[in-house]
């Protein structure tokens, strides 16, 4: 790997300082890209691998928009929602950690390797307490949880099964006492029972990135509704000067709910070629997201 | 005494003429071939003596050698009997016909000298003219392909008798000719049209633009949400075939040997679907002597692969650069045979292996490995050349009820034809018919965008990670939604429309 490693010896300068408050806190600690980062601000964003297309939007999201406020989002580099998280401070070029359950020579999972560079080309880190030659073996994967929930100041659940390991992740952070977030979902969804069930225990609910903000001192000032909403009357002056004002007619057809094309189809007068020219027009401003299927959703501003 | 004949072979899609010299003497009873023929017309001295003597003649015990020239190419197949036979009555005087060279003979022999029908005749006839022969004598089931060919007398024979007493001007067999215009009138009525889809407007608009410039397609759906449907009903709405298209494909299929004997030429686009155990091989074409494979016989046509994930992998490379050429050259030891293959190529597939990666209602339960795994398993260098990717999803129930937008293939094809008529104005100096076929030269000649549309396609570009190969694709197929609006210039919309067509870009990638 082209990547250059430090290590960071407990009682370093840059030692993440919240690792010590664990028990059996690491001695020594791999470092690809940024060590600078590991004492800043952070929350984690965890949860299921196997996430639905909601999960893996909102994952992005929450991580873009508290990336903007300067916080680092720390995560496990694992599929789904651990690589929207990643990926959602990628889009703000924002810095964000990934603590990985193995050695550096064995990233897991293979797709995420572009991950990486992306993660420390963008002034981000990469941590393992493993040695480079360690394979990543499933143990690890709980074990790194812990170093997930020490090193963060919260931590938020996205979707997780009844038996997810996130949840091992909660459990720790629990420990620590740290602040724990979960996002709500219908109770007849099995990728929320594992969020519906630490709320119940005393979870804060998130809803939106103000949730979460608010209950952290040195963010208590920012109203973020108050942020979105002026923002969002911005865009839609913007969306009004727009080349086709005629794009308004096709918004209000596309629901927060998954709209499907042939709804569109059905409900316009104008031709296919017409309706798709315009959707694509409206993605590209960022009103709409694709789903697949040729399902479509608005994107909350 | 020496006489000689005129016979055909095939060499590829091509006729080739033989002449078949047959020479008898006096000397120890023998019967000889030469002309390196294979195992199939060396056969043919036993069909030929029986039949001679089943038709009432006599063959005493004598020298017989046959010569096929030009005897350096090998012969195959049993359309030799015939002029065998006829060279050898010619040679013991049965036959006094001093026109004979102005015939040939092309059929096989049963014992019983009736003649049966053999593959191939349409090309065989057609090379026959082109050098110039007057009369062709074909096996009577093959009479209705021999008959469309022109300027030439094509005489159905029935048994070896009836040509005997044709040519020593006892019965005449009457000349048969195909009527052109009432077989192409015919073809009009197909019995699946368009207007049968409910819904699926995406679908029906992409096709059309397949259409409308030849590009390739995947399209990806669930079972059941009617892919194949749809592909089946391509070919009514792709640009009407002219004769000369209707003659090559009737060759390439009467090559293989697939001819319907009641039909004479094949006046609709071929629909070809092979399943996806299909080899390589077949695919392609191939065998001892190489026969066309499924990408020439769905040549002017659509090849329509459903459930492309599951073909074999080394099966699906093998289209690779015939997709590009529009023909296929396959070399075996003694012969390299050329056959066309310019076909539209509509592939099909599931989401992701469960099936519901699309379905908004129903959770898919494939992981994304699974999912990335499965679209691996189409090569990049064969999706490169697929301009179109669509998302077939499951219509409603209520959908199925819906008739407001009806419109039929014909009116459709209306639209097809104009817009490849434009194309083959703009390029009729380029050596290319259709968009898709446009390389990266031409692309900047003949596809230039505007400034706002440029902004789009760049935008577009960081926000899908799209790679240069798309950016020709997104042109190619902007340019065609151009042209079916009658369009000078590409416009921002239809660039913005043609983007919708990269669902595999956009939305399976991650």
């Amino acid at each position: 790997m082209k990547h250059k490693i430090k290590y960071l010896k407990r009682g370093d300068l840059r030692f993440p300082k919240n690792l010590e408050n664990l028990p059996d806190c690491p001695d020594v600690i791999y470092v690809w890209g940024n060590a600078d980062i590991l004492n800043d601000f952070s929350l984690a964003i965890v949860g299921s691998r196997n996430c639905s297309e909601f999960g893996r939007i909102f994952a992005t999201d929450t991580a873009q928009k508290l990336n903007k406020k300067n916080i680092v989002i720390v995560s496990g580099l694992a599929l789904g929602i651990d690589s929207a998280a990643h990926r959602g401070c990628i889009n703000n070029k924002g810095k964000t950690i990934a603590v990985l359950g193995g050695g550096f020579d064995n990233i897991y999972p293979k797709e995420n390797i572009n991950l990486v560079d992306e993660i420390i080309n963008n002034g981000g880190a990469v941590i393992t307490e493993y040695m480079p030659d360690d394979p990543p073996l499933k143990k690890n994967f709980i074990e790194r949880n812990r170093i997930i929930a020490a090193l963060s100041q919260g931590i938020i659940l996205i979707e997780a099964k009844e038996k997810s390991g996130s949840l091992t992740t909660i459990r720790y952070a629990k420990n620590l006492n740290k602040k724990i977030f979960a996002v709500p979902g219908g109770i007849n969804d099995e990728l929320y029972e594992g969020g519906n069930r630490i709320l119940s225990e005393g979870a804060f609910c998130v809803r939106n990135i103000q949730d979460v903000l608010s209950k952290f001192e040195k963010y208590k000032q920012y109203d973020v509704r108050k942020e979105e909403n002026l923002q969002k009357d911005k865009k839609i002056n913007e969306y009004e000067e727009a080349i086709l004002p005629e794009l308004r007619e096709i918004y209000k057809n596309i629901k927060y709910k998954p709209t499907s094309l042939e709804y569109i189809c059905l409900n316009l007068k104008e031709s296919t070629a017409t309706i798709l020219s315009k959707l694509t027009l409206l993605e590209m401003q960022g009103y709409i997201i694709e789903l697949k299927g040729k399902n479509f959703i608005r994107r909350k501003l | 005494m020496l006489s000689s004949v005129f016979g055909m072979s095939l060499s590829g899609i091509e006729g080739k003429l033989i002449n078949v010299e047959v020479d008898i003497n006096n000397g120890l009873p023998s019967w000889e071939i030469v002309g390196l023929p294979d195992a199939s017309v060396r056969e043919s001295k036993e069909r030929v003596r029986t039949a001679i003597k089943n038709s009432g003649f006599e063959l005493q015990s004598r020298k017989i050698i046959v010569n096929l020239a030009p005897a350096s190419t090998r012969k195959e197949g049993s359309a030799f009997d015939l002029p065998i036979a006829i060279g050898i009555l010619n040679n013991i005087g049965e036959i006094e016909c001093p026109k004979i060279n102005e015939y040939v003979f092309i059929g096989e022999l049963s014992l019983d000298g009736k003649i049966n029908k053999i593959n191939g005749v349409l090309p065989m006839c057609i090379e026959a003219r082109n050098l110039g022969i007057k009369n062709i004598v074909v096996p009577y089931e093959n009479r209705n392909e021999a008959g469309v060919v022109s300027d030439v007398k094509i005489i159905p024979a029935k048994t070896l008798n009836e040509i005997v007493e044709h040519l020593n001007n006892h019965n005449i067999i009457d000349r048969f000719k195909a009527n052109i215009e009432e077989i192409f009138q015919k073809s009009e009525e197909e019995d699946i049209d368009f207007s049968e889809i409910k819904g699926q407007e995406i679908s029906k608009r992409a096709l059309e633009i397949v259409a409308a410039g030849a590009h390739n397609c995947l399209m990806i759906g669930s079972p059941g949400t009617g892919k194949t449907m749809l592909a089946k009903r391509l070919h009514t709405i792709l640009p009407d075939l002219t004769f000369d298209e209707s003659l090559e494909i009737t060759k390439i299929h009467s090559v293989a040997g697939i001819l319907p004997s009641n039909q004479p030429l094949i006046t609709s686009r071929p629909f070809r679907a092979p399943h996806h155990t299909t080899s390589g091989i077949a695919l392609a074409g191939g065998g001892r002597v190489p026969k066309p494979g499924e990408i020439s016989l769905a040549h002017y046509g659509v090849l329509y692969l459903d459930e492309i994930a599951e073909f074999d992998r080394y099966a699906l490379e093998v289209m690779r650069s015939p997709i590009e050429d529009g023909k296929i050259t396959i070399s075996r030891m003694n012969c390299s045979y050329t056959y066309p293959c310019n076909f539209i190529f509509i592939a099909s597939m599931n989401p992701c292996p469960c099936g519901y990666a699309m379905d908004p209602k129903k959770r898919c339960v494939c992981t994304d490995s699974q999912i990335q795994k499965y679209m691996n398993k189409i090569s990049g260098p064969l999706l490169d050349r697929i301009d179109i990717h669509i998302e077939v999803p499951a219509i409603e129930y209520e959908k199925l009820h819906e008739n407001d937008k009806k419109e039929t293939s014909a009116q459709i094809r209306k639209r097809v034809n104009i817009a490849r008529k434009i194309q083959k104005e703009r390029y009729k100096d380029y050596g290319i018919l259709s968009n898709s076929e446009l390389t990266d030269k031409l692309i900047n000649k003949f596809c230039k965008l505007d400034a706002i549309t440029n902004k789009l396609l760049r935008q577009a570009f960081t926000k899908y990670s799209f790679s240069v190969r798309t950016y020709n694709r997104i042109i190619k197929v902007a340019r065609t939604i151009a042209d079916l609006a009658g369009s000078e210039d590409i416009k921002m919309e239809h660039v913005a429309e043609a983007i919708q067509y990269r669902v595999l870009d956009k939305n399976y990638k991650k």
